[in-house]
C-alpha cells in the first residue's frame, strides 16, 4: 500500500485533534476556571463590568450535551465535558476547536484542573475517575470504582470527589493513590458537586438530605447535620455560611463552624427544586423549577427581589458585577440587574441550557441543548471574531 | 372506518410494485370503524397547549386547558424540565365520540380513558361526565408527555440511539401515580392481588404487560419506590435510563441494591400494609352463593315471573362477547340452571356493544327488560319482553350521545337513565313512555349515575360527585324528588357511595360504598344498607349547580356495612326481601352472587355509621381556563406533516435489485392521509428514468365514506402469473403503466360496508420471451359488500362469521382487446364449539369471464395447503377449507404463566381439509402447468403458535391429494407465518 503525503498529513491532523494538550498549564491567571464555578466555594462570582447587551461570538458543536456544572477556562481556551464522555477544548477568541479527548461513557461533573493536571469523572464506565497531564497530553493514572455524578475538589495535591454510594474518595494527584474514604451513609447518593471550605473543609451534601463537613486531609467528618430535603443541586459558601438547594422547595443556610441551621428559605410547594446557587456574598441567588429567579438575604434568608421566567430554572445562575444570568429550560438566556432582578438582556439559543456558566472579562460562555458551547459577548469593545 | 380502510389502502399500496390486478384481492374484511359525528373542530392556543375541541364542548374543553396547564405547572417541577414544543391536545366530550377518532386506526374499546400518541405527540382524551376523572386523565396522559419527552432528551444528551424506553409498567404505573392519591380502583386490584395471591412480582411484571392490573401494580412500585428510596430516585430512574439496556440494572444503580432485594422489600412493603387487615375480611365466593362465576359477569337484577319462576338477568361476557343471560334460582336463590343467553350481543347492528361494566340494567313488575346497547354512533335504549322473549322497542334520542343505567318507574310509564349529550356532562333523563317526551331532571357539571326509582315512585336515588368533596372523587347518595324536582342528601362524607336500589317495600336502600382508612388508603368496596323511612321533605335540598350550606337542624341518617369484603363488590339488587344479588370482583373475575340472611345481617352489621346529612359543604366547581377571551378559536384547518420517511432496498432473482423511498404524511386529526412512494428497478445508470416508478395517493378518513384516489407511474419488470399475456412458465415481462385510481368505502354498520373502486390505466407491455408487445387502455370497476363479525384470539377468528361479495368489469376501451367481467364471492363461518375449540369452514368462488380475462391463483400455507404459491390458476375456481382449531397450551396467564418467559402465548392445534378446482373454459379440460381441470386439496393436521401476542406460526404436515382426491400425490411440511382464515 502507497502512503501518500496527503494521507500522512491528515493523519497527523486527527490525531492532534484527539488530544488535550497545554503548553504551560501550571501557570494560572486570575481570568482561568480551573473548576467548576471558578472557585471551590462554587460562588460563581466573577468580576467584570462588560455592558450589555451580548451578542453571540461563536457557537460550537460538542456532539453531545453537558452535566450542571460549568465549562473550565485554561490559556484562552475553553475545556467542556459532555455526557458522551468526551472533553473538548475550543479556542475562546475564535470559536475553533482546539482538540478533543474521549475519557469514559458520560461526564456529569466538570473537571478540574490542578498543577497541570486535569481529573475527569464520569458517571460510569470502566475509568470513573482519569487524571491526565494537560503537558504532555497523556493519560496520568485512573481509578475504577462507583461513579461520579458530581465534579471534583482540588487541593494540596489531592483530588476528591463523592460518588454515587455516598462514599467521598481522596487521591494522591500524582499517581492516583487512595488517600482516604469516608462513607456518608447507606443507601444514599451524592449528586451535588462538593465545596472546598477555608481550604481545609469539605462540605458534602447527599440525596438524603444529610449534610457533612469533613476535615479535607484525613475525611473526619466535623460535625452533621440534617438538612429540609435532599440536595442534587450546587450548594455554595460565603462568609462562614454555606447556602444548600434541596428538591423540597427549601434553601438552607448552615453555620461552617457548627452545622446549625441558620435560616431556611421555605416554599409552600413541597416539589419545587431549587437549582443551583450562586452568592456574591450579599445574597444567594437561585432558579427553581417555578421559573422565579430569587435574591436571599445571606443573612436573613428573605427574599430580596425576586424576578418570574416561563420556564424551569436549574442551572447554577452566573454573578457579575452588575448582573446576573441565567438560563432556562426554555432554550432562554437572560440578563439581569443583580440590584433590582430588572431584565436587562435576553437571547434565544437552540436548547435548554441545563449547566452553569463561565465568565471572561468580556462575556459569558453558555452549554445549552443538544450539543453547543455558545460565546455570548459584549457588543462594545470585544475583541473576539464575531459570528 | 380507518382500521378496515387503511389495511385495504396498505395492501393496495404494498400491491402496486408487484402488479395491478387488484381484482381478486379487491376486498378485505374487518369490521367498520365509523366516523358518525362531522366535528367542527376548533382550535385555541394555551401557553404550552394547542386545545382541539367542538363547539358543543366548549365548557369542557375550558376546564380541560385548565387541567392541562394545572398538569404541566406540577410536573415541571416533578421532572425538573421544561417542554420546547406545544403540546397538541384533542378533546372529546363523550367516549362514543373518541371511539370515531382517526389519531389511531385501531378499536378503542370500553375503559380506555385517553392516549398519548408518540409520532406526533398528540394526546388523545374523552371527558365522558365526570370532571375529577376528566382531570385525572389529563394528568395523566401529561405525565406520559414529560416522561416520554425526558427520556428522548437523556439518550440525546448521552447520544445513545432513541431506540430505549423505560418498560410499559413503568411508565404507566408513574402515570397513575403522579397523577394523583391512589382511587378505590386501585385498592380494589391490589387488595385482590394480596389477598387471592396472584400478586405479580417485580421480576415478572412482563407477565401483565398492558393489563390493568399492570397498571395498578405499577403504580404501588412508584409509591414504594417513593416512600422507601426517596421520590427523587423515580425521577433518577429516568435520568439514568441511559446507563443500560436493562432496566433492572438501571434500579440497582438507582436504588442501591440488588434486584431482587429490591423486588423482595416491595413484597414486604405491600404485605405490612395488606395483611393486617386479613383478620376481618371476607371471602365472596365463601360467603355467598355464585350465580354466575365463569367469565366476566356484571348487572344483576331480578325478577319474578308471574307463575312463580325466579331468574336473575344479567350482562355478561363468558366466551368474548357481551350478552344479557339469565339463570333461574330458586325459593333461596339458589341457581336451578347454568346461564343461558336471553340478548346475543356485539354481533348485529342493534346490540353492538353493551357497556358491561357501565350500566346496569332494570326489570320491570311486569317483566320488561330496559337495558343499553351502542347501536351506531349512540347509545340506543331497548325494551325487550321477557314474558314473550321479544324486543319490543328501540328508542333512540337525537341529542342524547351515552346512555346509561335505565330503571322502571313502578307504574311503568317511565324510564329514568343517565345520558351525556354533546356537551359531555352526565345527567339524568326521565323518558315518558306514553308520549314520548324525554325529560332532563337535572342540568349541571356534576355526574349523576345510577338512578333508581323508588317502589313509591316519588323519589329517584342515585349517585353523584355533586356532594361538597366530590371535587376529590367522591360520590354520595342523593334523592330527586318527582314531584318538587328537590335534591336531598342520603349519605354524605368523604366516600364513594354507588348503585343506589330500593328495598322493595321502599324502606331501604342497598348500595356499594368505599372510603378511606386512616392511612389514606380505600378499603374495599363493601355492601351498605341504609333506613330510608326518613326519606323526608324536612331533610335539606340541595340547589342544583350552586352553593349548598345548610343551617338546618341536625338530620341523622343510620348505615350499615353488611359485608368485608375482600376487595369489590358492585351493583346491588334485592331479591325479595331477605336477600341482595351483586357483582363480586375476587381473583381477577366478575361474578354474580346472592347474600342471603338480610335480618340477621343488619342486625349484626360490620359496621355501623350515623351521619348528619345536614353537615355538608359547600358545593364545588373546577376553574376554567376561557377559551377565546384573548382570542377567537381558530377553526381547523388540515396540515400534513411527515409521519414516515423509509428507504428501502431488496434484491430478487427474478426481478433484480429494487431501490425506493416512501413518505406519508397525515394531518394532526388524522383524517387525512398522503403517500408518496417511489422505487426504481433499474439495471443500469441509463435506465433509471425509464425504470422508475411512483404514486401519490390520498386518501381522506374524516366522513363516513372514506375516499381514496391517486395516480401512478409504474414502470419495470413484472412477475405475474395472474395476466394471461404472461408466459406460463415463466411469467416475467417489462411493463409500463400510467394511470389513477379511486375509491370509495362506506360502512353501513360496524360490521357491514360497500366498497367501490375504479383505475384507469394505459400500458405497454415488452414480452421478450414471446416477443410480443402489447398496448392497452384499461378501465375496471368493483362494487363489493363485505360483512365481518367475526371475534378475533390470538390465533385469528373464533366465532361470528364474514363474508364479502364483489362484481367488477374491466375492459380495454381503446383497444377492446381485453374485455371481461369479475364475479367473486367468499363466506367464513366460525363455529365455537367449547370455549376453546372452534370449527372454521371457508367457502369461495370465483369468475372471470370474457376476453382474456386475468387468472386466479391458489396455493401455499394461507389456502390452499400442501402447494406451493401460484401453483393453481385459472380464471374460475371454487375453494373450500374446513378446520377443527383446538388449544394445545393455554399461556399465559396472570394466574398460570407458564410459557410467558418465551414469549409464547398459545399454542393451539388444528385439523384440516381443503379442497379446490380451477378452470378456463372447460371444467374438466386438464392443464398441468396451471393445475386446472381437477380438483385438488389436502387433508393433515397443524400447529399454531403465537409468540409476542403478535406473531402467529403456522406449521402444518399433511398429504396432497389430485385428480378428486383419488390420487395421493405427495406428503408436505409447509412453515410459514399469518394468522388462521
Amino acid at each position: 500500500m502507497r502512503i501518500r503525503i496527503p494521507h500522512i498529513v491528515l493523519l497527523l491532523f486527527l490525531s492532534s485533534c484527539q488530544t488535550i494538550q497545554f503548553e504551560n498549564p501550571s501557570i494560572v491567571s486570575d481570568s482561568d476556571w480551573l473548576v467548576d464555578g471558578q472557585s471551590q466555594e462554587r460562588t460563581r462570582a466573577y468580576a467584570f463590568d462588560a455592558a450589555l447587551p451580548f451578542e453571540e461570538a461563536w457557537e460550537y458543536n460538542a456532539a453531545a450535551a453537558f452535566g450542571p456544572g460549568s465549562p473550565l477556562i485554561l490559556e484562552g481556551v475553553i475545556l467542556a465535558a459532555t455526557r458522551k464522555g468526551e472533553v473538548h477544548t475550543v479556542e475562546l477568541s475564535t470559536g475553533r476547536k482546539r482538540g478533543f479527548k474521549s475519557f469514559s461513557d458520560g461526564i456529569e461533573g466538570s473537571p478540574a484542573i490542578d498543577n497541570g493536571r486535569m481529573f475527569i469523572s464520569s458517571a460510569v464506565g470502566k475509568r470513573t475517575l482519569v487524571a491526565w497531564d494537560l503537558k504532555r497530553g497523556r493519560k496520568l493514572w485512573r481509578y475504577k470504582g462507583s461513579g461520579f455524578e458530581s465534579g471534583l475538589v482540588v487541593q494540596d495535591n489531592m483530588v476528591i470527589g463523592a460518588d454515587v454510594d455516598a462514599v467521598v474518595k481522596a487521591f494522591d494527584q500524582a499517581d492516583g493513590t487512595l488517600l482516604w474514604t469516608r462513607s456518608l451513609g447507606e443507601m444514599t447518593s451524592v449528586q451535588s458537586t462538593p465545596l472546598l471550605v477555608n481550604l481545609d473543609r469539605l462540605f458534602v451534601a447527599d440525596d438524603q438530605g444529610n449534610a457533612f463537613l469533613l476535615n479535607v486531609h484525613t475525611g473526619d467528618v466535623i460535625w452533621e447535620s440534617l438538612l429540609t430535603g435532599p440536595v442534587y443541586e450546587s450548594a455554595t459558601a460565603a462568609d462562614g455560611l454555606v447556602f444548600v438547594p434541596t428538591t423540597r422547595g427549601a434553601i438552607d443556610a448552615l453555620d461552617l463552624h457548627t452545622g446549625q441551621l441558620v435560616w431556611t428559605l421555605t416554599q409552600e410547594l413541597s416539589t419545587l427544586r431549587f437549582g443551583g446557587l450562586a452568592t456574591d456574598g450579599k445574597h444567594v441567588y437561585a432558579g427553581a423549577t417555578d421559573g422565579l429567579v430569587r435574591a436571599v438575604d445571606v443573612a436573613t434568608g428573605e427574599v430580596v427581589w425576586s424576578s418570574s421566567f416561563p420556564d424551569v430554572i436549574s442551572a447554577a445562575p452566573l454573578v457579575t458585577d452588575r448582573h446576573i444570568f441565567v438560563g432556562s429550560m426554555g432554550k432562554m438566556i437572560y440578563g439581569l440587574n443583580r440590584e433590582t432582578g430588572a431584565l436587562e438582556w435576553d437571547a434565544e439559543l437552540k436548547g435548554r441550557v441545563k449547566s452553569a456558566m463561565a465568565a471572561t472579562q468580556n462575556g459569558i460562555v453558555v452549554l445549552s441543548e443538544p450539543r453547543y458551547i455558545t460565546y455570548f459577548t459584549s457588543s462594545e469593545g470585544s475583541d473576539v471574531r464575531k459570528k | 372506518m380507518p382500521k378496515a380502510f387503511t389495511r385495504i389502502l396498505l395492501f393496495l399500496i404494498l400491491l402496486f410494485p408487484v402488479g395491478l390486478s387488484f381484482g381478486q384481492y379487491g376486498y378485505h374484511f374487518g369490521r367498520n370503524k365509523i366516523q358518525y359525528e362531522d366535528f367542527e373542530w376548533k382550535v385555541m392556543k394555551t401557553e404550552h397547549f394547542d386545545i382541539y375541541y367542538y363547539p358543543e364542548m366548549l365548557e369542557l374543553a375550558e376546564h380541560g386547558a385548565f387541567f392541562a396547564e394545572e398538569a404541566y405547572s406540577e410536573l415541571e417541577h416533578r421532572f425538573n424540565f421544561s417542554l420546547n414544543h406545544r403540546v397538541p391536545l384533542i378533546f372529546y366530550s363523550t367516549n362514543l365520540h373518541f371511539k370515531q377518532t382517526n389519531v389511531t386506526s385501531g378499536f378503542i374499546p370500553d375503559g380506555v380513558g385517553g392516549f398519548f400518541e408518540f409520532l406526533k405527540g398528540r394526546v388523545v382524551i374523552p371527558a365522558n361526565g365526570n370532571l375529577s376523572r376528566f382531570r385525572r386523565v389529563v394528568r395523566h396522559e401529561m405525565v406520559h408527555v414529560f416522561t416520554f419527552n425526558k427520556v428522548l432528551r437523556v439518550m440525546r444528551d448521552h447520544r445513545q440511539p432513541s431506540d430505549r424506553f423505560l418498560p410499559l409498567w413503568f411508565t404507566e404505573g408513574l402515570a397513575e401515580y403522579w397523577s394523583g392519591e391512589p382511587d378505590h380502583q386501585h385498592e380494589m386490584v391490589i387488595r385482590d392481588a394480596m389477598f387471592t395471591n396472584y400478586l405479580v412480582p417485580l421480576e415478572s411484571m412482563y407477565r401483565i404487560r398492558g393489563s390493568f392490573v399492570m397498571y395498578k401494580q405499577g403504580e404501588a412500585i412508584s409509591r414504594f419506590i417513593s416512600e422507601v428510596y426517596g421520590e427523587e430516585r423515580i425521577l433518577m430512574l429516568i435520568e439514568n435510563i441511559w446507563k443500560d439496556r436493562d432496566f433492572r440494572v438501571v434500579m440497582e444503580l438507582t436504588l442501591q441494591e440488588d434486584f431482587s432485594v429490591i423486588a423482595d422489600r416491595w413484597l414486604k412493603w405491600l404485605k405490612l400494609q395488606y395483611y393486617p387487615d386479613l383478620a376481618e375480611i371476607e371471602v365472596p365466593s365463601i360467603i355467598a352463593d355464585g350465580l354466575s362465576t365463569e367469565g366476566f359477569n356484571a348487572k344483576p337484577n331480578y325478577h319474578r315471573f308471574p307463575d312463580g319462576t325466579r331468574k336473575v338477568y344479567f350482562v355478561g361476557n363468558h366466551r368474548g362477547l357481551s350478552n344479557v343471560f339469565e339463570v333461574e334460582v330458586g325459593a333461596e336463590m339458589q341457581p336451578l340452571s347454568e346461564p343461558k343467553v336471553v340478548i346475543n350481543g356485539e354481533r348485529s347492528d342493534n346490540f353492538e356493544s353493551f357497556h358491561l361494566f357501565e350500566s346496569r340494567i332494570s326489570v320491570s313488575s311486569q317483566g320488561k327488560l330496559a337495558f343499553v346497547t351502542k347501536s351506531g354512533g349512540k347509545d340506543v335504549l331497548h325494551i325487550y319482553d321477557l314474558n314473550t322473549d321479544r324486543l319490543v322497542a328501540t328508542y333512540r334520542y337525537d341529542d342524547l350521545i351515552a346512555v346509561y343505567s335505565p330503571s322502571w318507574s313502578p307504574d311503568e310509564e317511565r324510564i329514568v337513565f343517565t345520558a351525556i349529550k354533546a356537551s359531555g356532562f352526565s345527567d339524568l333523563f326521565v323518558y315518558h313512555l306514553d308520549d314520548g317526551v324525554l325529560q332532563q331532571i337535572t342540568a349541571d357539571r356534576y355526574d349523576d349515575r345510577d338512578p333508581s326509582w323508588s317502589p313509591t315512585g316519588d323519589l329517584i336515588a342515585f349517585s353523584s360527585d355533586r356532594t361538597y368533596t366530590g371535587n376529590e372523587g367522591h360520590y354520595n347518595l342523593f334523592t330527586y324528588d318527582t314531584d318538587g324536582g328537590h335534591i336531598r342528601y342520603v349519605t354524605q362524607g368523604a366516600r364513594t357511595d354507588l348503585s343506589p336500589t330500593w328495598s322493595p317495600d321502599g324502606s331501604q336502600l342497598a348500595f356499594i360504598s368505599t372510603r378511606r382508612d386512616s392511612t389514606g388508603r380505600f378499603g374495599a368496596q363493601d355492601v351498605w344498607v341504609t333506613d330510608m323511612d326518613q326519606a323526608s321533605a324536612r331533610e335539606p335540598m340541595v340547589a342544583q349547580g350552586s352553593a349548598n350550606t345548610f343551617d338546618a337542624e341536625a338530620s341523622w341518617r343510620p348505615a350499615r356495612r353488611l359485608t368485608s369484603l375482600v376487595s369489590a363488590a358492585f351493583d346491588p339488587v334485592w331479591a325479595e326481601d331477605n336477600h341482595i344479588i351483586f357483582t363480586s370482583f375476587e381473583g381477577l373475575g366478575f361474578s354474580i352472587r346472592q347474600l342471603s340472611g338480610l335480618d340477621s345481617l343488619m342486625t349484626s352489621p360490620k359496621e355501623e355509621m350515623v351521619t348528619d346529612v345536614s353537615r355538608v359543604g359547600v358545593s364545588w366547581s373546577f376553574d376554567k381556563m376561557k377559551l377565546g377571551v384573548d382570542a377567537e378559536p381558530a377553526p381547523y384547518r388540515s396540515k400534513y406533516k411527515l409521519d414516515l420517511a423509509q428507504g428501502a432496498v431488496s434484491q430478487n432473482p427474478i426481478l433484480g435489485t429494487t431501490g425506493g423511498a416512501m413518505l406519508a404524511f397525515s394531518d394532526m386529526m388524522g383524517n387525512d392521509y398522503l403517500y408518496l412512494t417511489i422505487f426504481n428497478t433499474g439495471t443500469g445508470q441509463r435506465n433509471f428514468l425509464k425504470d422508475v416508478s411512483l404514486q401519490l395517493s390520498r386518501f381522506k378518513l374524516n366522513g363516513r365514506a372514506n375516499l381514496g384516489y391517486g395516480l401512478y407511474r409504474h414502470s419495470g419488470r413484472r412477475y405475474d402469473v395472474t395476466d394471461p399475456d404472461a408466459p406460463t412458465k415463466f411469467p416475467v415481462f417489462f411493463e409500463t403503466v400510467y394511470g389513477g385510481f379511486g375509491m370509495v368505502s362506506y360502512p353501513l354498520s360496524k360490521f357491514t360496508r360497500i366498497e367501490l373502486t375504479t383505475s384507469l390505466n394505459w400500458s405497454r407491455k415488452d414480452i421478450s420471451f414471446r416477443g410480443v408487445e402489447r398496448e392497452a387502455l384499461m378501465i375496471s370497476n368493483y362494487f363489493s359488500l363485505v360483512r365481518d363479525n367475526a371475534q378475533y384470539w390470538m390465533n385469528g377468528p373464533v366465532a361470528g362469521w364474514r363474508a364479502s361479495i364483489t362484481a367488477g368489469y374491466t375492459s380495454d376501451i381503446l383497444y377492446s382487446n381485453v374485455s371481461y367481467y369479475t364475479l367473486m364471492a367468499d363466506v367464513r363461518k366460525y363455529f365455537r364449539i367449547t370455549q376453546g375449540i372452534t370449527f372454521a369452514s371457508w367457502v369461495m368462488g370465483r369468475v372471470n369471464e370474457g376476453r382474456e380475462a386475468r387468472l386466479f391463483v391458489l396455493g401455499g400455507s394461507w389456502d390452499l395447503r400442501g402447494f406451493n404459491w401460484f401453483d393453481v390458476r385459472g380464471q374460475k375456481m371454487w375453494f373450500t377449507s374446513h378446520e377443527l382449531r383446538f388449544p394445545l397450551i393455554n399461556a399465559p396467564t396472570v394466574l398460570a404463566p407458564i410459557l410467558a418467559p418465551l414469549g409464547i402465548a398459545s399454542l393451539r392445534g388444528t385439523l384440516f381439509f381443503d379442497a379446490a378446482h380451477a378452470w378456463n373454459t372447460d371444467y374438466y379440460e386438464k392443464r398441468q402447468e396451471l393445475r386446472s381441470g381437477e380438483t385438488v386439496g389436502s387433508i393433515g393436521f397443524g400447529f399454531r403458535l403465537n409468540l409476542f401476542g403478535a406473531f402467529v406460526l403456522r406449521y402444518d404436515i399433511g398429504n396432497r391429494y389430485g385428480d378428486g382426491f383419488r390420487t395421493k400425490e405427495k406428503a408436505f411440511k409447509q412453515f410459514f407465518f399469518g394468522w388462521n382464515f
